[in-house]
């Protein structure tokens, strides 16, 4: 079906791109929320990653390659966004912009969330796209080193490394919170 | 559940809880504006045109049309090359031979560029066209520790490594990674007080430059690339840990001597 879609939009068909666009748009809204942590950067990277699909659909030569392509320009999208804010001279506070309430789940604590939240602002942008991509995306890793144009390897020794500063900031601010507990008691 | 796993359930749990349930309204309303009112492109002008990186060719063979084109361009120049060197002219002053120079430490770029005199047997490999700029600062030749395990080393022409593998004698870098692989070989000029990266040896962002910008304070070098440059990566700071010859900190051994 998507194939079908894809190569009917490579052929020019803009409806079909519409169809194959409502159909991802979610999961690279999510993927560049992710990376990005800001909605409204998340919202500019989406939508040039699929404008820019659209123009360059004819040079995809593999159909069956859309979605993975599609990832690759959402993330290329989301350096960009970023490297546009560091050019930035004047400090902004920006604010996370988020639409949604924040669903409480019994298996993640308010505290091991604040945690991971500030473990993951602390990874850089390589390590929050391989992250995002293998853990939440759930694609293989040799798959998100296709993605992003890195060998394998590289795509193993920066998620090794995002995942383990991930359990430092809950180890660490676990060890942090005991030592607390320990001497206020 | 021992702590590892329990760490990455609660990652993948938070990554869950994280992503937005949908996307903002509108948004596919103004791509779908926005889309309808342009046309694609050209296969072949997708291809050319667009950064390797966007036009996915299935597979990690994602440069190959662009390469082959500037593979292609660099033959032609060969066999142009070679045309006039054969029919008597003097290309070769144009162009610079390793086997004609001393490497010394303080050999200036002009000093290095001997003409090869007409007649006299020519370079083993073809030696590459001289990129503008002046050498690098003393301050930034050396290895730096990027990470753990990973280093960038800054390399001052003539360098045996950039030499034998890029056929360079002017200031080179490359970056070790931690398992032990040479990548994003570059050569290194100053030009209007940045730093100009023409890479030479990878296919991502071949013979396309990018700058950057550098400050080092004490050991501690912090680099970052300009805006409109091919190279996108943060640095975080780099430390000096030796200066790149003679083996540890770092691979050196074998980066020269590969």
């Amino acid at each position: 079906m998507q194939r079908d879609l894809a190569e009917r939009a490579r052929q020019g068909d803009h409806d079909a791109f519409s169809e194959l666009a409502a159909a991802s748009i979610g999961r690279l809204f999510s993927v560049a929320s992710l990376i990005l942590r800001d909605w409204d950067r998340a919202q500019d990277a989406v939508q040039e990653a699929l404008v820019q699909a659209w123009r360059d659909i004819r040079g995809l030569r593999d159909p069956d390659r859309f979605d993975a392509w599609l990832h690759r320009l959402v993330v290329r999208a989301c350096y960009r966004q970023a490297r546009g804010d560091r050019r930035r001279t004047v400090v902004e506070l920006r604010v996370v912009t988020r639409a949604e309430p924040i669903v409480a789940s019994p298996e993640l604590s308010v505290a091991d969330r604040d945690r991971l939240d500030r473990g993951f602002a602390r990874l850089d942008f390589d390590q929050r796209a391989v992250l995002v991509l293998h853990h939440y995306v759930g694609l293989p890793l040799t798959e998100v080193a296709d993605v992003l144009s890195i060998p394998t390897g590289t795509a193993k020794s920066r998620l090794n490394r995002a995942v383990a500063a991930m359990r430092a900031a809950l180890d660490a601010d676990d060890r942090g919170g005991a030592l607390a507990g320990e001497r206020t008691a | 559940m021992n702590t590892k796993h329990r760490a990455d359930r609660l990652l993948d749990v938070w990554l869950q809880l994280e992503a937005p349930a949908s996307p903002p309204p509108g948004l596919l309303t103004d791509i779908t504006a926005r889309t309808s009112s342009t046309r694609p492109r050209p296969a072949w002008l997708a291809r050319l045109e667009g950064h390797h990186v966007d036009v996915i060719q299935g597979g990690r063979r994602t440069g190959a049309p662009r390469l082959a084109l500037v593979l292609a361009i660099i033959g032609l120049l060969l066999v142009a090359l070679a045309a006039a060197a054969f029919f008597g002219s003097r290309p070769q002053n144009l162009i610079v031979s390793p086997a004609t120079i001393e490497p010394s430490p303080g050999a200036s770029l002009a000093a290095a560029a001997t003409p090869v005199p007409s007649g006299t047997p020519g370079p083993t490999a073809i030696p590459r066209q001289p990129e503008p700029g002046d050498p690098i600062p003393d301050e930034l030749v050396g290895v730096w520790e990027v990470d753990a395990g990973e280093y960038y080393y800054i390399l001052r022409g003539p360098d045996p490594y950039c030499q034998k593998r890029y056929q360079s004698i002017q200031d080179c870098s490359t970056w070790w990674d931690s398992f032990g692989q040479a990548a994003y070989a570059d050569i290194l000029t100053i030009v209007d007080g940045k730093i100009r990266v023409m890479p030479v040896g990878r296919a991502n962002c071949l013979g396309q430059l990018s700058e950057m910008t550098f400050a080092r304070t004490g050991d501690a070098l912090e680099l970052a690339f300009e805006p409109g440059s091919c190279y996108t990566r943060d640095f975080p700071t780099m430390h000096l840990v030796g200066t790149g010859e003679g083996g540890p900190p770092g691979p050196a051994q074998a980066l020269h001597w590969p």
